[in-house]
């Protein structure tokens, strides 16, 4: 730790920490633009500029965002002479700034409008004509709009630093510079998203998200993201039941400040997916849009008339790496209570590709964000018991959780599956598994669930629901206490917070865990912290 | 991305000449001096030749592009046999450059950055020479001439017609 003083005033804060971290631990905002806590400092914009002692009673301008904390520094953040050059700082970065705010993307969350109103002037000096660059296409995801650059070169440094790519340059000279890529190596990588939610002002924008409404009328919501088993950390933001965006939420211990453009705009082929809206059951061969009453009798029928002629464990479960914790926990229990059966299964889906970028941010080659939890949720991680079981004839009807849009089963589940009496599917479209079953339960895609899952690092993270499911789709949560109840067995909890302290208390490595305790940024299995920060 | 030009044999060995001087991680500090190369090669540094220069000093191209773009005594396009830059910056506008710009290009013909059609000169603007106290300041290809007049420049014209 280290004692300084700032405008005669003393603060114990950590020594080594850059000034603009340090100050804002203790709640002070010094404006800048070109650092970024999740980057090197650059001290290229200037607008950081505090009065620091150098000499004995001397103060000299100092760069905030590349001075270290050490003992016995003195500052000075509301001198005259800082006022004054930050002043400056702004009028030479608007002197070419065009004034479109009014259908600039960023307006609301733009560092230029918010320095400006702080601490710039209500009037131009600059009576000559504004350079006006044209927009430059920089790659799949992003646009540059060049007028708005300040220059700041986090993007080039994103590039440089955090993927490794390095598509991005300044080219030209002084008031000609702009943000550019070489021809024919377009800003193409698997972080490209990335450099939008950095830029500080409007000039880098997703073309996902461009002329999308303003972005005070969102709600927000945090959540992570179910690409992969990573479970980077997000924001969603959400109007009218529809998500418009995604950025990533900072989380040191999983994806620091980033997400990977995949996982950025998976939202996308969920929440356009054909869904169901209603369950389904199958009548004279074929399966037909019923009442909830209805399939929920279907369902209990058929599966008390296996266990009535097969006898107990002749029904099974499997669970999914797509479901939380709490449904893959409530599903085995359904199985052991409901159906006297211990058989469990998941169905994985095969790996895709892992990627790991320069500075160390993981994707993982698992593109569900829930095997870890479903395996010690289900006590099984693959299929095999339940194929065996099918196979000798011991299993003859299952209860499986789908709710993967990108996944089908393969041939030899199919043919399996397809031998079954009786087969019971929670889902969330017609997949190829919801065409075998006898009764379809319409359940929720990742965006509109309540509960808990466990990503790859054993990272226990808390999924909240952007909207609810559409229609008479219901949570999955939900429609297993209510088929449990309607086979008697009474599953207890009646939220996904009074099912994780249930989970505590009976699963190998969650004692302890609470819903509160879990947050906003999760929490290591066995309370352990991470071996090795995956933040990159 | 635009396929990389390759040297000549003979520059390839300078090439090696002027990486050698530099530490191996500090490969990247050899961009001007290969840039320049790249320059007498062909004449001027196009998007290929860039390539060729990020290639030799293994960084992405760029950032070979950002260097070359900044320097304006990297031709990015064609140029004439000879480049002629008058110097308009301040002092040199007190001391009447712009005479000797209007003169130059009134003779040769041509405007802002345009080449003669015989291929000979190209005209160019330049910033800060830092011959300030002899303006007019004009560079000829890589020689600087000061204190420059309508005549002088005449003169320099001729002599590089001489040969
Ligand atoms: S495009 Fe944005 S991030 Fe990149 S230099 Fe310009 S202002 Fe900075
Ligand atoms: S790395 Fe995985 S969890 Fe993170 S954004 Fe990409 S897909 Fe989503
Ligand atoms: S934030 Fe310090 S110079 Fe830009
Ligand atoms: S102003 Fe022309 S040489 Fe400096």
């Amino acid at each position: 730790m280290a004692t300084i003083t700032i405008d005669d005033q003393q603060y114990t804060v950590e020594e080594g920490r850059n000034l603009i971290d340090a100050a804002a631990d203790l709640g002070i905002d010094i404006p800048h633009f070109c650092y970024h806590p999740g980057l090197a400092p650059d001290g290229n914009c200037r607008m950081c500029l505090t009065e620091m002692e150098i000499r004995p009673g001397q103060f000299g301008i100092v760069t905030s965002c590349t001075i270290r904390i050490k003992d016995g520094m003195n500052f000075r953040f509301n001198s005259p002479a800082v006022l004054d050059n930050r002043k400056g700082v702004m009028e030479f970065l608007l002197i070419n700034h065009p004034l479109d705010c009014p259908w600039c993307d960023q307006a609301g969350e733009c560092k230029l409008q918010d320095h400006s109103f702080d601490h710039g002037r209500g009037h131009s000096r600059f009576v000559e004509t504004k350079r006006v660059p044209p927009k430059k296409d920089l790659g799949p995801h992003i646009t540059l709009y060049t007028t708005r650059c300040i220059l700041c070169q986090r993007c080039t440094r994103f590039c440089d630093e955090i993927t490794g790519t390095s598509e991005l340059g300044v080219v030209q000279m002084g008031s000609k510079s702009e943000i550019a890529t070489f021809e024919g190596v377009p800003l193409d990588n698997k972080m490209s998203g990335n450099v939008a939610d950095i830029c500080p002002v409007g000039a880098l924008v997703t073309k996902d998200f461009l002329y999308k409404p303003r972005i005070w009328h969102y709600e927000k919501v945090d959540t992570f993201c179910p690409g992969c088993a990573t479970g980077c950390n997000t924001t969603l933001e959400v109007l009218h039941q529809k998500i418009y965006r995604t950025k990533p939420r900072h989380n040191e211990d999983v994806n620091g400040y980033w997400m990977c453009d995949e996982g950025r705009f998976c939202y996308h082929g969920w929440q356009d997916a054909d869904r169901l809206k209603a369950p389904l059951k199958r009548v004279d061969g074929e399966l037909r849009q019923v009442t909830w009453p209805d399939a929920m009798d279907a369902a209990v029928g058929g599966i008390q008339a296996v266990l009535a002629v097969e006898g107990e464990a002749a029904m099974g479960v499997v669970g999914s790496s797509m479901a939380t914790n709490e449904e893959n926990y409530l599903l085995r229990r359904l199985g052991a209570e409901a159906f006297g059966s211990p058989r469990t299964g998941l169905d994985r889906k095969p790996d895709g590709e892992a990627w790991t970028s320069k500075s160390g941010f993981h994707i993982d080659a698992d593109k569900t964000p829930n095997t870890r939890g479903a395996r010690d949720m289900l006590g099984a991680g693959s299929l095999d018991d339940i194929l065996q079981g099918i196979d000798d004839g011991s299993i003859r009807g299952l209860y499986v959780l789908g709710g993967d849009i990108g996944h089908t089963l393969s041939p030899d589940v199919a043919e399996a599956f397809g031998k079954l009496e009786f087969l019971v599917v929670h889902d969330v479209h017609r997949s190829d598994l919801a065409e075998l079953a006898d009764v379809v339960f319409a359940g929720a895609i990742p965006f509109e669930k309540h509960g808990t899952m466990t990503n790859a690092q054993d990272r226990v993270q808390r999924l909240n629901p952007a909207f609810p499911p559409p229609g008479g789709a219901r949570e999955d949560f939900a429609m297993l206490r209510y088929v449990a109840q309607r086979m008697g067995v009474d599953l207890g909890g009646t939220d996904p917070a009074e099912v994780l302290e249930e989970i505590a208390g009976r699963v190998e490595g969650y004692a302890g865990l609470t819903y509160d305790l879990v947050g906003d940024q999760g929490v290591m299995k066995g309370g352990e912290e991470p071996s090795e920060a995956a933040g990159g | 991305m635009s396929t990389p030009l390759e040297f000549t044999d003979a520059a390839r060995e300078r090439a090696a000449e002027i990486l050698g001087r530099y530490p191996e991680e500090y490969r990247k500090s050899a961009v001007v001096p290969l840039l320049h190369l790249a320059q007498e090669e062909w004449g001027y540094v196009s998007p290929e030749a860039m390539a060729c220069v990020a290639s030799l000093i293994g960084c992405s191209p760029v950032k070979v592009a950002e260097i070359a773009t900044f320097y304006p005594m990297f031709n990015k396009e064609p140029v004439g046999e000879n480049v002629l830059a008058v110097c308009h910056t301040l002092p040199c506008a007190l001391t009447g450059c712009a005479g000797v710009y209007d003169h130059l290009s009134k003779k040769l013909g041509i405007g802002l950055g345009e080449t003669t059609e015989d291929g000979r000169f190209t005209l160019r603007k330049s910033e800060c020479l830092a011959a300030c106290d002899r303006g007019p300041v004009l560079l000829v290809n890589r020689r600087l001439h000061t204190h420059v007049s309508p005549e002088k420049v005449d003169e320099i014209l001729e002599n590089l017609d001489k040969g």
